[in-house]
């Protein structure tokens, strides 16, 4: 079982970096950060109220990450079926697939691992 | 760093920095595990789908799925409470991290009555109606990956409660709360772990019956 | 009663609380579950109630922790009480001698606590090895028994490893943000926590001593560990707690070197010894973990029965469902996944106070700065492919000894690059000798013999041969003299005039050189003599036909004049320089930032900001400068980023 082991004791390592450095190429290409900024400064220009516990209106940017996070949990739950059917069928390569696919978007989109490498706190 | 406090925002990109190392360096605690699970069980894994509980006779294998079902949606509702501070909404916030707990709790629950199968015999708690620790290497991987698993779990809920209690008492605003974010980026991290812990115990591999059955 | 109000007096009595809390509950919950107190009746004494003085000794942590007052301020945190955050003496009114026995802010305390404790755990395992070599000095003696000997050996290996760790902790915890001109490091809560919790982790390791002894070297391989004596919990658990300080404390040392560096200090215009750290951080991260999951592993088949490395299957398991299958190998595998990147951890940050010293004493500058800077990183990455080169004989799959000795060799590659650019820059120079770069000096020849001992346990066919004799000893104890114990007392003797403001006295300090470094060579190449003619490792006596009697006397011997020679040094430093001479700002006249202020340094290091406008050895070239201070006016923030762009 030596061999198995040495392919398992490298993925962790070659997983994360890939994880890594895919959330850091999707901060490259995705245009989503500034426009949300922008859509965020125009509600908040918008004249609100103060700050104050009923201040729970929906702006378009928390709309947005509403949104998001549905769409993230529909992925997850999905890939998870898939994956348990998978199972049956003894597709372990797949499995794989979808485990890093999962990853993958936890820590892009709960994680938001793209903030560590933002310099300024763009919120 | 000076008398003069760093501004916030210096302080929590460096707060940023030093939770992604941390869970860097936690990666190669859950990577050791697994790593142990793939060179003791290999191709192989102890079977669950023959035994059944309850009056349903649900398959065992159902269960954790259910219990992984849970944790995704606490993560979900962990997400919609950082949301909701960040908007300055207190009350949804509340709400969604107390959903979390539950959530949560749910999980752990599932690992400790189902899974890990506590029971009284004559008298005695022991564990293991499907598996117990002694049960070789089956079920020394088993119960140290539940395990390890579920002490973050439990070190998450006390966050968790923490920072329900801050923001009740207003402690957090749409600039800063980075609080709420650690807490919603650790627990996001457990729940990662889990997607790696869930098919290396559950699924991949043949499933092998005990020699008993 | 002054004494009893300081953190560390408090801390041992909240550790003791701590232990005895934690007995009770196992003996109390074992109670009420209707169980016996008693774990094993076979057993007696403490050995008897194994879990409950496992958990007592994770209490005992806990307990220490809270008493010291390293956790106070987030516990305020936790119910939404702000701490304000101010250097000087946390309790008004105390000396500032009493700031190194109180949990204290300031980077510059925390790196003296590290450095001193260090001293001592290498004290105590000194100690130690003077003791059990008495019994080695001659063939047949009867001078310590096998079983205290067993229990030397192990604790000697495993403090002087923790006095190592503690040794690199100060240094970097001391130099990097004096290096990159910051004021304190960017978690300096993290920073005192992390230093603390070294202190019941060692105290874990001297316990683990009384309360048993263990017999399995500082390796703790199963299954001999999973059968030791009680003291190998507690060694489990000290390194367990050791281990946890690594892990902050590099991750504290990261997030500095990444977000605090001056203005105008880019990647590449870094002291060596921040690229180093830097490198030694990043295994600290993350190997570290491997040793702490390998021993929680066997301590949990100790005493829950999971049978991780036991391949017949726990002995008192009433179901018999699944029993085996456990594999002692993997036990080998994750130890060393740590324990051979952690070698270089050791000796990574003494190379960098070698190259970091050679050009202030060479008055040249340094031979190929990147391709030092960069050496470091590869070490500490190539130590990540080469774990298995310990295994060689263990007993895993053949096919796996090859390419494990060819990834082992080619770390000879950034470790010769270190080399050459040390000679290159001593080439030519006008060198004063003076006690620290000395030490430097020592330290490149006590390396050489370390390394040139290396490549014949790193090829296969000669392993075999070697492995488990002193020859491997001899290897080990020159790289690690070599790479630690005399850069970093070249380093104590270096930044001394810096912490203290005093010059320790230069007489001294060479006789401690002059005794300390022929003796090395005489015990290293002892020890791989006495290896090559048959001696083996860890037994506690040898016959007289191996006719090394005489041999092993000098090693005795030289050993006993290296202890001395600390004792001198130890006499130097904390005694005489008392009264010595006052030693000005910059008495080495360096081009580092920190040479750039007054001696003993302020509480706030650089009250103006320092700005970095040129190359940092640039020794002996007319007009070159390295730093300048900004008016003091507003502070210019760091301008480097996390991907370190320019
Ligand atoms: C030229 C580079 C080096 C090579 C090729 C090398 C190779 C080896 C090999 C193959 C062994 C295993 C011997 C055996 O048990 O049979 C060994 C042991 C050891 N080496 Fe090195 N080494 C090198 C440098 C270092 C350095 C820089 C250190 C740092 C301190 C170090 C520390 C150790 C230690 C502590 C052991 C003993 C481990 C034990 O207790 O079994 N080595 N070395
Ligand atoms: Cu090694």
């Amino acid at each position: 079982m030596e061999h198995l082991f040495l392919v398992f004791i490298a993925l962790p390592l070659v997983v994360g970096g890939a994880v890594l450095v895919g959330a850091w190429l999707l901060t490259k290409i995705m245009p989503g950060d500034a426009a949300a900024a922008k859509a965020a400064a125009a509600a908040q220009a918008a004249a609100i109220p103060a700050h104050g516990p009923d201040y729970a209106r929906l702006t378009p940017r928390r709309k947005a990450a509403l949104r998001t996070g549905i769409v993230v949990l529909l992925g997850l739950a999905l890939l998870t079926i898939v994956e348990f059917f998978l199972a049956a069928l003894g597709s372990t390569a797949l499995m794989f697939v979808i485990i890093i696919l999962k990853a993958a978007l936890i820590m892009y989109f709960f994680m938001h691992i793209a903030a560590v490498w933002r310099t300024e706190e763009a919120h | 760093m000076t008398a003069v406090a760093e501004s916030y925002q210096v302080q929590t990109r460096r707060n940023r920095m030093g939770f992604w190392l941390f869970f860097l360096s936690e990666s190669f605690l859950f990577g050791g595990l697994l790593v142990a699970r793939y060179y003791l069980w290999g191709n192989t894994r102890p079977s669950m789908e023959d035994t059944v509980i309850g009056p349903l006779h649900i398959s065992y294998q159902v269960i954790p799925l259910m219990i992984t079902a849970v944790l995704l949606l606490s993560s979900f509702f962990m997400n919609r409470a950082e949301v909701a501070i960040a908007n300055d909404d207190r009350k949804t916030f509340s709400r969604s991290i107390l959903l979390t707990v539950l959530m949560g709790l749910i999980f752990l629950l599932g690992v400790l009555i189902f899974e890990w199968g506590w029971k009284t015999v004559d008298g005695q708690i022991v564990l293991g109606r499907h598996i117990s620790p002694t049960d070789g290497v089956f079920g020394a991987v088993l119960y140290g990956m539940t395990g390890m698993h579920a002490l973050h779990v439990v070190s998450g809920l006390v966050l968790l409660m923490l920072v329900w209690n801050l923001g009740r008492k207003g402690h957090f605003s749409p600039e800063k709360h980075w609080g709420v974010e650690a807490t919603a980026i650790y627990w996001h991290y457990v729940d990662l772990v889990w997607v790696f812990f869930y098919p290396a115990i559950y699924l991949i591999g043949v499933g092998v019956h005990a020699a008993g059955h | 009663m002054r004494v009893l109000k300081l953190g560390l007096v408090q801390g041992v009595f909240g550790g003791i609380l701590g232990w005895l809390f934690g007995f009770a509950l196992v003996i109390g919950s074992r109670l009420l579950l209707g169980l016996p107190a008693q774990w094993n009746p076979n057993l007696t004494g403490l050995a008897a109630y194994e879990p409950a003085v496992v958990v007592a000794g994770i209490f005992f942590v806990v307990g220490f922790m809270i008493g010291v007052g390293a956790v106070s301020d987030w516990l305020k945190w936790a119910r939404g009480i702000d701490t304000p955050f101010n250097h000087g003496a946390r309790i008004p009114g105390t000396s500032e001698l009493a700031r190194y026995f109180n949990v204290d802010y300031s980077h510059k305390v925390i790196g003296i606590q590290y450095a001193i404790t260090g001293v001592l755990l290498l004290g105590v395992g000194g100690t130690l090895a003077m003791i059990f070599r008495l019994q080695l000095a001659q063939p047949e003696l009867n001078f310590v028994p096998p079983d205290v000997f067993n229990t030397m050996i192990s604790a000697h290996g495993m403090i002087m490893i923790g006095g190592i760790l503690l040794g690199v902790g100060g240094m970097s915890n001391y130099l990097v943000p004096l290096m990159i001109g910051a004021n304190d490091m960017a978690f300096p809560r993290l920073n005192a926590f992390a230093y603390w919790i070294n202190v019941p982790g060692a105290l874990l390791l001297c316990v683990a001593m009384v309360i048993g002894g263990w017999n399995t070297g500082w390796t703790g391989y199963p299954p001999l560990s999973a059968q030791a004596p009680l003291g190998v919990q507690y060694f489990f658990l000290g390194v367990f707690f050791i281990g946890l300080s690594s892990i902050l404390g590099s991750l504290n040392i990261i997030v500095t070197t990444m977000t605090m560096r001056s203005p105008g200090m880019s990647l590449f215009r870094m002291p060596v010894f921040v690229w180093s750290a830097f490198a030694t951080a990043i295994i600290q991260l993350t190997a570290t973990q491997f040793i702490g999951l390998s021993f929680l592993m066997v301590l949990v088949q100790r005493i829950l029965g999971m049978g991780f490395f036991d391949p017949g299957g726990p002995v008192w398991s009433e179901v018999d469902k699944w029993a085996g299958g456990g594999n002692p190998i993997l036990f080998q595998h994750m130890f060393w996944f740590y324990s051979h990147p952690a070698v270089y951890l050791f000796v990574l940050p003494g190379l960098g106070i070698i190259s970091e010293l050679l050009p202030v004493f060479a008055r040249k500058p340094l031979f190929g700065y990147k391709w030092i800077a960069m050496s470091s990183m590869a070490i500490a990455l190539v130590g990540f492919l080469v774990w298995a080169h310990h295994m060689f004989v263990s007993g895993m799959s053949n096919y796996l000894r090859v390419p494990f000795m060819m990834s082992t060799l080619l770390v000879a590659v950034p470790t010769g690059v270190k080399f050459f650019s040390w000679l290159g820059t001593l080439w030519g120079g006008r060198i004063e000798f003076k006690t620290p770069m000395l030490f430097a000096l020592g330290a490149i020849s006590v390396f050489l013999i370390g390394g040139l001992t290396g490549p014949p346990l790193g090829t296969v066919a000669t392993d075999l041969n070697l492995t488990d004799t002193y020859y491997v000893v001899g290897h080990f104890h020159a790289t690690m003299f070599g790479g630690f114990i005399f850069p970093f007392l070249a380093a104590l003797y270096y930044w001394f005039p810096k912490a203290t403001g005093r010059m320790y006295n230069e007489r001294l300090g060479q006789l401690h050189f002059w005794l300390m470094t022929p003796a090395f060579w005489v015990m290293s190449l002892g020890q791989i003599f006495v290896g090559m003619h048959g001696m083996r490792r860890r037994i506690a006596t040898y016959e007289v036909g191996l006719d090394i009697g005489t041999a092993q006397m000098m090693v005795t011997i030289a050993g006993f004049v290296i202890f001395i020679s600390v004792l001198i040094m130890m006499f130097n430093l904390f005694v005489l320089a008392r009264r010595g001479q006052r030693a000005g700002a910059n008495p080495w006249r360096s081009r580092g930032l920190e040479w750039q202020v007054p001696s003993p340094m302020p509480e706030m290091t650089y009250p103006a900001t320092p700005v970095v406008v040129g190359e940092p050895y640039d020794y002996g070239k007319p007009g070159s400068i390295y730093v300048q201070f900004a008016p003091a006016a507003p502070a210019l923030h760091t301008g480097a980023s996390i991907t370190g762009g320019d």
